[in-house]
């Protein structure tokens, strides 16, 4: 009886010991609060229990197993208590929910505030490095032999306007895909150029990226035949549009390719175009998308080739903006667009973005120089605030029918997204035609 | 006391013990308060769990008690840094952004 009693005793300690030791493994390595309060709640209660209750057992008195109960009497009835309160106050200082966020049961009950309580972590600055179109991209792979350089772009030998010799024209469905087309042939009409209607292009397996791996592989397989058969469609009608609109023109030099791959054979499709037309608002899932999201947004970051982003085919351009933000490549936006040798005559207007951002208004000014040497009329816009009225600045914009620009949203939403306005989304969605150089 | 008994003690503290490793680190680690006040929690239990080993191993049934004074104050701990947690994000929360 007393082995049976000493054996069932090791057998608790060392069992407690080893929950107790998985939990605080636990406390360490999952991924959110929330989980790692749940790990140190249970697993370490039945732990330190199943351990205490050992302890009790190898004193084998009475005083003692009566006080190994008591401890695990109160641990077990307090443990809730005090992890409740945790979660509770760790919800509500904003932790990151994790796994938990499928379903926020508390969403709209509990005050959420602002995620964290330690400012020393969570307040980094914000290195004005990361908005530059170089940094932290995928395609650094791709030579920088269309790249518009900061300082380099400015030397009068690179901005003799290079007309455009190739032409392509993105095909890749959405509502402004008609225009689209017709920009390229327009454009191709008057400079001569070759136009290739190229579509499909961008076939990307998409991963399932929810907040639970379960079923993962299959939720990809299935986005991704999804977004493929969408992407194909869209592919097929327009370029079937693109072959009816080339069919009678004699004065064109039109070619039409259909071409499925991965952004591994990208460089080899842009290589040799002067100029990718995009249409607007056309997400690379063959869905519509956010200007920050388009396909046109992730061309242009790559900064392999310029890309006409068209929205509405005016015909004509009258006048021409130029947004210059904070980001370092907007230093480069009028080089850009005298090299596109697009818009040769329109006036030229340039509205700066932030004008308390630091180089803003250098960028302007050099960019005004730049441009009165090439014999253009430039106007500078007053600024525009950063927390613009929208209407206004549709208004003001409305007569423009054409921007250039370095990107298509600058959007990093603020603190808990509350900045709304994006200058460049704005610019996006209500100019017919975005030139990112 | 027999072997058996010291031996099962000695390995379970020495598993216990190896458990503090990772509540250090997250305890130094964080990145959020909400995560060094769990790791405090935690760090209690492992006391409560130290505490009894240590009675065996020292067979003083004393250290018994110690054990349960270590839970009662690590649940006192527990609700006080999340009364803490709560109004020092209010007081955060007020500020101006950034």
């Amino acid at each position: 009886m007393r082995a049976a009693m000493e054996i069932l005793a090791a057998l608790l300690l060392v069992g407690g010991a080893v929950i107790v030791a998985l939990s605080a493994l636990g406390v360490a390595r999952l991924p959110d609060p929330f989980s790692r309060m749940h790990a140190a709640a249970k697993a370490g209660v039945a732990g330190a229990g199943l351990l205490l209750l050992g302890t009790g057992l190898a004193f084998g008195t009475t005083g003692a197993i009566l006080t190994a109960v008591a401890a695990v009497a109160f641990l077990v009835l307090t443990a809730p208590l005090a992890s409740h309160t945790l979660g509770r106050a760790a919800y509500v200082a904003g932790a990151p929910l994790g796994a938990a966020r499928v379903a926020d049961a508390l969403a709209g009950i509990l005050d959420r505030r602002v995620f964290d309580i330690d400012p020393g972590r969570t307040a980094r600055p914000r290195s004005a490095q990361r908005l530059s179109p170089r940094e932290d991209y995928a395609m650094t792979a791709i030579p920088e032999f269309r790249r518009p350089a900061d300082q380099a772009g400015r030397d009068s030998a690179a901005l003799e306007p290079a007309p455009a010799r190739r032409i392509l024209c993105c095909l890749v469905g959405g509502e402004a895909q008609r225009a689209a087309t017709e920009a390229a042939l327009d454009l191709g009409r008057a400079t001569g150029a070759q136009v290739t209607g190229l579509s499909g292009a961008g076939l990307e397996p998409r991963a399932w990226r929810g907040p639970l791996p379960i079923g993962g592989s299959f939720w990809s397989d299935w986005l991704t035949t999804r977004s493929r058969a969408r992407i194909r469609q869209n592919c097929a009608e327009a370029l079937e549009e693109f072959q009816s609109l080339t069919a009678g023109a004699s004065d064109l030099d039109a070619v039409a390719r259909h071409e499925e791959t991965g952004a591994a054979d990208f460089a080899r499709l842009l290589a040799g175009q002067d100029l990718a037309i995009l249409p607007a608002g056309a997400g690379p899932h063959g869905m519509p998308a956010e200007p920050g999201e388009e396909i046109a947004a992730s061309l242009a970051k790559a900064g392999v080739v310029p890309v006409l982003r068209v929205r509405q085919w005016p015909g004509r351009v009258r006048a021409v903006l130029l947004v210059v933000g904070e980001s370092p490549a907007c230093g480069a936006l009028a080089a850009g667009m005298l090299r596109s040798g697009l818009w040769s005559t329109a006036p030229v207007s340039i509205l700066p973005v932030a004008e308390e951002r630091p180089g803003v208004v250098a960028m302007v000014e050099q960019q005004a120089e730049l441009l009165r040497q090439h014999g253009r009329r430039v106007a500078i816009l007053p600024a525009l605030e950063a927390d613009f009225d929208i209407t206004e600045a549709r208004q003001l914009l409305a007569r423009f029918d054409a921007a250039v620009m370095a990107q298509l949203s600058s959007r990093n939403g603020g603190l808990l997204d509350s900045l709304r306005l994006c200058a460049f989304e704005t610019v996006a969605d209500t100019v017919p035609i975005t030139l990112l150089p | 006391m027999t072997g058996l008994m010291t031996w099962a003690a000695a390995l379970a503290a020495a598993i216990v013990t190896l458990g503090l490793v990772p509540v250090a680190w997250r305890l130094i680690a964080g990145p959020s308060s909400a995560d060094r006040a769990i790791a405090t929690d935690m760090l209690g239990l492992l006391g409560v769990c130290l505490a009894a080993l240590t009675a065996l191993l020292a067979g003083h049934v004393a250290f018994l008690d110690v054990a349960l004074g270590i839970a009662l104050v690590g649940f006192l701990a527990a609700v006080a840094f999340a009364r803490l947690l709560e109004r020092a994000s209010a007081a955060a929360a007020s500020e101006p952004a950034e």
